[in-house]
């Protein structure tokens, strides 16, 4: 086991390492000068070279990419360009209510996909169902930001519900300013979740072992809940587990449109101005964070079940 | 003509669901969607359209305000984030003057009552208000005065808008109500550079002694103070108990809601969360007018849509293929068909600006391919030639402006190849000269009302200049005009000389003036006051809430 955890964690390290590198790479080759957005169209280009110089962004790429490891590797995420304060600093202002909203986005499409998935599941290709896949489909296939405005338009506008966006803080500001964007969230994510464990309750349901419960008189509620979920849910929080990159590229639109304060809104304006650090940083965390989640339900995957360590 | 009209009408339809995408922002000097006509019912801001605010102002109420743009700082020597940095800066802070409040093109007392100008217009000599106070019921002194000022005049400090300081010699303390400014040589926009955001008054010991941190709790003398700033979010300001100008500003509270997206802002409004929206664009007019709860108003500010030529690509850098381009283009169609009847066909290369010449004086731009087409000949492109257009994407109506503008060039013989390219890569190609032709922004926009700024960044062929504004142009001819004109303080020469300048800008077209466009707001009926200064900013002192009947 041990062996098995130490050569995931390798892996691990080196996909972060190869995500910063690439990362790197993608915003220095980005066309656009941080510099002279930051500067505005007033200022002479002499004056935007001698910023260049001063900043080190005048030096070959090799040696910003040696610098940028080097800090890295001490903890150091860097400058922001564009908001002149440490990227840390940042982060730290922008990263709870992302991780609200995300949790809270993750609570609803299992609260929604969870029934969905079972009531398919009992009865395949019935009315529910189809019905299911129909609405799942049709929720999947609408791009986050026109969902976001539709559900808005929705529940803030006309039904006068929630606020159509904003972000206050305290649990009921949170709860009122956060339920929308989280349930734009959850329900891009429940095609997954239904889909996912629709798939895996269906094969555990024909299996051998849930035939002999029902010979033996257990009831079918029993059998569903308590024997087929356990096998089943697996699967789907392996898939969960990896659609966190999925979650926070969906934060980076919906925070937008819901005026949510949060990293992926940041992430957003740092492309657009070219800030490098903080772009270079968010990334990286976003991936570090996709990353361990992945090894956590490999650890956990190979924890519950010994035939997957025993087969690597 | 039919046929293009038909055909403009459905690229509009067409490409009107991309405003959805439509993300606000803008660079200094470079503004978002904005619009408004009489012709089109968007009433000019300063006509009454309520009758809820023909009475008497009251106090109190809070306003919130569904901004376009985001406050990054408060620091209003190193702006971060253009506008939305302004906005917020501009009702915490005042100066020795400003802009008059209701929109008019002049600047007023602020911290100084009165001023008067040395006759070699080197020294201004201004007398401050007594009793004036900082937020948190400091005095403002001369000291605080001449230091801010000189933070102003020095460029490591006032980095960003360095080019406003302009002649700036020294500020120094006269007395303790008179601060005397001196100037390396006369600048006849001086009084409308210090009324602008960066030439605030601060208060000296604070801001050295608490450093950056200051920024996080200012104190200024202006109508507002902070009250909180969520990054991101939303800024809140609460009334200032000092402000000098009782009983001045009428409400109690103020909250900018950071919303970039234009349809959250417009959300915002029609569910009543906020009271005013900015930056409203083209595409939402419609929507807007058909709303008897709101009410669109149009603020005049010196703002156009230029057309950048570069004249390092050879057909450019011909006058008559300028000036074929800019009679090709059909700007009464653009006006009608793509920003819903809002703009001016300008006679200025530049946006409308103080001492502008009349149509009679200067005619304003014509539509007259025949023209064009001799002038091709003239040049000796009688079959055209090929040309790149950028332009930045995120702007529904950038995308239905330059196919219209290809058609047209077309029209002469001008192949046009549309790239359209993100805001930071325009910017860069602009400044780095690498283009053939481009609208570099979205809206560009002068940091005063007066021509004195953008004449000196086209004309200055000098190596602290821009390079003709980054496109090659040079006329040393008109620099000398120019040059004459910003050193001149006598406001009846100046009115003079500028209508001459003007015109020979429009004989040259080192820039293609497209339209000159307005700003746009819309706000609940209720809401009363809600003027912008010639520069498009509000300090919201005179806004006022109409008490429901």
């Amino acid at each position: 086991m041990l062996r098995y955890v130490s050569r995931r964690l390798l892996f691990c390290v080196f996909v972060v390492w190869a995500l910063a590198t690439v990362t790197f790479i993608l915003v220095h080759l980005i066309p656009g000068d941080p510099v002279r957005l930051a500067l505005g169209p007033r200022v002479s280009q002499h004056i935007v070279n001698t910023e260049r110089g001063r900043l080190g962004l005048d030096n070959p790429l090799l040696t910003q990419y040696v610098s940028y490891l080097n800090m890295l590797l001490h903890g150091n995420l860097g400058t922001s360009l564009a908001l002149g304060s440490s990227v840390t600093y940042i982060l730290g202002q922008r990263v709870m209510p992302s991780l609200l909203l995300i949790s809270y986005g993750l609570l609803i499409a299992v609260l929604i996909g969870v029934p969905l998935a079972i009531v398919s599941a009992v009865r395949p290709n019935g009315r529910a169902d189809h019905g299911t896949r129909l609405f799942t489909t049709f929720v999947f296939g609408m791009p986050t930001f026109w969902l976001g405005l539709m559900i808005a338009l929705l529940f803030g506008l006309k039904l006068n519900w929630f606020p159509v966006s904003g972000y206050v803080s305290g649990v009921t500001g949170l709860f009122r300013t956060l339920t929308l964007p989280a349930l734009t969230l959850g329900l891009s994510l429940v095609v997954l979740v239904t889909r996912s464990l629709r798939f895996n309750l269906i094969q555990v349901l024909n299996s051998e072992y849930i035939e002999a419960a029902r010979s033996r008189g257990i009831a079918e509620r029993r059998i569903v809940f308590i024997h087929a979920m356990r096998n089943a849910v697996m699967p789907t929080f392996t898939i969960l587990s990896a659609v966190i990159g999925f979650l926070i590229g969906g934060t980076v639109i919906l925070e937008q449109v819901f005026q949510i304060p949060g990293v992926g809104s940041l992430l957003l304006q740092a492309v657009l101005n070219r800030d490098y650090s903080l772009v270079e940083a968010i990334t990286l965390i976003a991936g570090t964070l996709v990353v361990a989640a992945s090894l956590l339900a490999d650890i956990l995957q190979a924890v519950l079940d010994p035939r997957v360590r025993l087969s690597r | 003509m039919r046929l293009r009209r038909v055909a403009v009408s459905v690229v509009a339809a067409l490409l009107g669901v991309t405003s959805l995408a439509t993300i606000g922002g803008s660079a200094y000097g470079v503004r978002s969607a904005k619009g408004g006509s009489a012709s089109t019912g968007v009433p000019r801001a300063n006509s009454t359209s309520n009758s809820a605010c023909n009475g008497t102002p009251v106090s109190g109420g809070s306003l919130v305000y569904a901004r376009g743009t985001a406050t990054e700082t408060l620091n209003p020597w190193s702006i971060l984030n253009g506008d939305g940095d302004i906005f917020a800066i501009d009702l915490i802070y005042q100066g020795l003057v400003g802009f008059d409040s209701a929109g008019l093109n002049k600047v007023i007392p602020g911290v100084a009552k009165s001023w008067t100008i040395s006759p070699n217009g080197l020294t201004y000599t201004f007398n401050l208000r007594p009793g004036v106070k900082f937020s948190n019921g400091q005095p403002v002194t001369a000291q605080d005065v001449a230091w801010s000022l000189n933070q102003f005049g020095n460029p490591k400090v006032n980095s960003v808008m360095a080019v406003l300081a302009v002649g700036y010699h020294h500020a120094s303390v006269v007395n303790s109500s008179t601060v005397a400014i001196t100037l390396t040589h006369p600048v006849a926009a001086f009084l409308n550079n210090i009324a602008t955001f960066d030439a605030a008054v601060l208060p000296e010991n604070l801001v050295k002694k608490e450093g950056a941190s200051f920024w996080k709790h200012p104190v200024g003398s202006g109508p507002f103070v902070l009250q909180s700033f969520v990054s991101g979010s939303h800024v809140t300001f609460v009334r200032n108990p000092y402000y000098w100008d009782k009983p001045l500003p009428y409400l109690n509270k103020v909250t900018f809601d950071f919303a970039l997206d234009s349809n959250s802002r417009l959300l915002e409004l029609e569910s009543g969360q906020a009271q005013i929206a900015d930056l409203i664009t083209p595409s939402q007019i419609p929507t807007l007018q058909a709303n008897n709860k709101l009410v669109l108003a149009q603020h005049n500010i010196p703002a156009w849509i230029g057309l950048y030529p570069n004249e390092k690509y050879k057909p450019l850098a011909n006058l008559d293929v300028r000036l074929a381009i800019a009679n090709a283009i059909d700007r009464n169609l653009i006006k009608k068909e793509i920003f819903h009847g809002i703009g001016t066909i300008p006679n200025n290369v530049f946006g409308q600006l103080k001492y502008d010449g009349s149509n009679s004086q200067v005619p304003p731009y014509k539509y007259d391919v025949a023209k064009a087409k001799n002038l091709m000949v003239k040049a000796g492109y009688p079959h055209g030639f090929n040309v790149t257009l950028q332009y930045p994407t995120g702007f529904d109506y950038f995308g239905q402006l330059t196919l219209l503008i290809k058609q047209e060039l077309g029209a002469i013989g001008i192949k046009v190849t549309l790239v359209p390219l993100a805001t930071a890569t325009m910017t860069a190609n602009w400044s780095l000269m690498k283009y053939q032709l481009t609208f570099f922004g979205s809206i560009i926009s002068s940091d005063i009302p007066l021509p004195d700024e953008y004449a000196a960044f086209e004309a200055d062929p000098t190596s602290s200049g821009l390079n003709g504004f980054f496109t090659g142009w040079k006329n040393l001819k008109i620099w000398a005009m120019v040059q004459k004109f910003t050193s001149t303080t006598s406001e009846a020469s100046r009115a003079l000389q500028w209508p001459k300048i003007q015109a020979a800008f429009m004989q040259q077209q080192p820039a293609i003036n497209v339209l000159d466009y307005p700003i746009v707001t819309a706000h609940a009926k209720d809401i009363c006051g809600a003027n912008l200064n010639i520069l498009g900013v509000d300090q919201l002192q005179n806004t006022w809430i109409a008490p429901s009947k």
